[in-house]
């Protein structure tokens, strides 16, 4: 039996769209053939009980895309943003007759640190505003899981935070639209935040753009590759519990992840690593004005003229960050490795203000 | 002092645990796991690493104590030491202790050239002093970063990072290894000891 549809119905990726975005606008726009490919699949006679619960549960989950999946609770969840030999997407490359090598170059990113999919929240509304004037879908971009990337750089605008229960969702970009819009107190209440810390979020913003400018112009694959290394230890850093008073008037620095709850434990070296990748975009925009400071690349007049009423103890000089490191247990750790990712444009003898190695 | 051959390989044996759990799909049960590293004790390269699971943390460090101490000295053509990882993949700490202790006989040997006998022995690492132009410090903490450091096609299989499949920590562990062995290729001397400033 010959599937039903035509090829050239299938909507075209949206500039930098992520797979799972696209994923849905396709099984919105034609669903019939996943459908048909769940229900013929050739596995039934193996099903078991639990199999088949599963699997029509999946097809509810096609079949009505607003309403969350609960088969993914008690699971690693899936992501379906960046991960291609996932189950689901294999069956989705049958489902539509989709080449494998075309998915990939379409939608695969480049070797950039990423957020895991239990902590994507990140969202930039007029992005997403844009894409619906041009698709009718808010779409969610596969930039906004960089975790160097906490500002949107087309509307240099920090990235807002969505729900920590939302992550799992087929229609995650939709629900994350929707959501800001239910939740408008929230964010005239963001929108207040961010005109009172608009110095610190363009420092930061900066500090953003430079370090992209730095990786563009790198051509050896080492080098970037130490530069990123670099950089996320830094940020690591600066997420360290002496260093938390920095972070006193952002909301939230973590989010909550999968059966993890909101306990921020850092009592040992799995948070050192992890803290950064669970953070914020709010807390990770604040440690790019951190880092900037330990690079030198924000001056101390800039980063005074910066200062936020009510963080009076943001530092505004690498010495006030660094006398609270130097005691820091886990510092040592991170400086040598720092010592280890210098290169040229990224190297320890730039950072200002009296490590201690 | 023993005088050191250049036929000879001197591997450091390297216990790490990890802070994170394998999860037993088949049981749905959690187990502890360590990672054995055999590693070129002159360049810094991995040459062989061993995964064990279900140790207890106690056990676990006892084991990184005795080993640490020892070096292990084998011919150029029989490396890597297979024996002791092959007893470290069957998860019996216990094995492996005996199967140290029994050629620990040589470590307190007086006889230097006892020490260098064709077949693999074991040695006091501070008796070799070609081996301290390496920084085991820093070589140390890099394996530990690149084992917590999860690149992007790892990060995306992962849901909970505390309980992580089998599959990815093997994964994660040979990714380590191989994160450490490029950046020895591309800078052979990036854990080497700087030598002292003269002019201090």
């Amino acid at each position: 039996m010959s599937l039903s549809y035509s090829k050239s119905v299938l909507p075209k990726p949206y500039p930098g769209e992520a797979l799972s975005s696209w994923m849905f606008r396709v099984r919105e726009l034609v669903p019939q053939p996943a459908l048909y490919a769940l229900s013929n699949s050739t596995f039934d006679d193996k099903l078991t009980t639990h199999g088949q619960h599963e699997r029509d549960e999946k097809l509810d989950a096609l079949k009505t895309p607003y309403l969350p999946s609960s088969s993914f609770t008690h699971k690693p969840c899936d992501d379906l943003d960046l991960c291609f030999d996932g189950e689901e997407i294999q069956a989705f490359v049958n489902a539509y007759a989709l080449s494998e090598s075309w998915l990939k170059r379409a939608f695969a990113a480049s070797d950039a640190p990423i957020v895991p999919v239990a902590y994507r929240r990140g969202y930039c509304y007029r992005c997403m505003e844009e894409a619906i004037a041009a698709t009718g879908f808010p779409i969610y971009l596969k930039c906004w899981r960089f975790l160097l990337q906490p500002y949107c750089i087309r509307h240099s605008s920090l990235l807002r935070d969505g729900n920590d229960f939302l992550f799992e969702r087929i229609d995650f970009g939709r629900k994350l639209f929707q959501q800001h819009w239910e939740q408008h107190r929230e964010q005239l209440r963001q929108e207040r935040i961010d005109e009172e810390n608009r110095y610190v979020l363009s420092l930061g913003l900066r500090v953003q753009k430079r370090l992209q400018k730095l990786l563009k112009e790198c051509n050896d694959s080492g080098v970037r590759h130490d530069m990123l290394s670099f950089v996320t230890t830094l940020m690591r850093i600066t997420f360290l519990p002496s260093l938390r008073f920095c972070f006193d008037d952002t909301k939230d620095i973590t989010v909550q992840g999968f059966d993890e709850g909101r306990i921020n434990r850092f009592n040992n070296i799995m948070d050192f690593y992890h803290t950064v990748r669970r953070s914020t975009s709010a807390a990770r925009g604040r440690s790019f004005y951190l880092v900037g400071l330990m690079l030198d690349w924000i001056n101390d007049t800039e980063a005074e003229r910066a200062s936020i009423a009510h963080c009076n103890f943001l530092p505004t000089s690498p010495e006030l960050i660094w006398v609270n490191l130097n005691r820091s247990v886990g510092a040592s750790q991170a400086k040598s490795m720092l010592k280890l990712f210098s290169t040229k444009d990224l190297s320890v003898s730039m950072l200002k203000g009296g490590l201690e190695c | 002092m023993l005088i050191t051959d250049h036929n000879l390989r001197y591997i450091l044996p390297c216990c790490f645990t990890p802070k994170f759990q394998v999860l037993d799909i088949q049981t749905g049960g959690r187990k502890n796991c360590f990672v054995f590293f055999a590693i070129d004790g002159v360049t810094g390269r991995i040459l062989n690493y061993a995964l064990g699971y279900d140790a207890t943390v106690t056990e676990t460090v006892d084991n990184l104590n005795f080993i640490k101490r020892e070096i292990w000295c084998a011919p150029n053509k029989r490396l890597p030491p297979l024996e002791i990882i092959r007893l470290l993949r069957s998860g019996n700490l216990k094995a492996n202790k005996c199967f140290m202790s029994d050629c620990s006989k040589n470590i307190n040997s007086k006889s230097a050239n006892e020490a260098f006998l064709p077949s693999s022995k074991l040695i006091v690492i501070s008796r070799v002093p070609r081996l301290n132009l390496l920084d085991l410090k820093m070589l140390q903490s890099f394996v530990i970063h690149c084992i917590y450091d999860w690149p992007q096609n790892v990060l995306c299989r992962i849901g909970k990072p505390t309980v992580i499949a089998a599959d990815v920590v093997n994964d994660i562990v040979d990714l380590a290894v191989q994160r450490v062995n490029a950046i020895l290729d591309r800078k052979p001397t990036v854990f080497g000891i700087s030598e002292p400033n003269p002019s201090q």
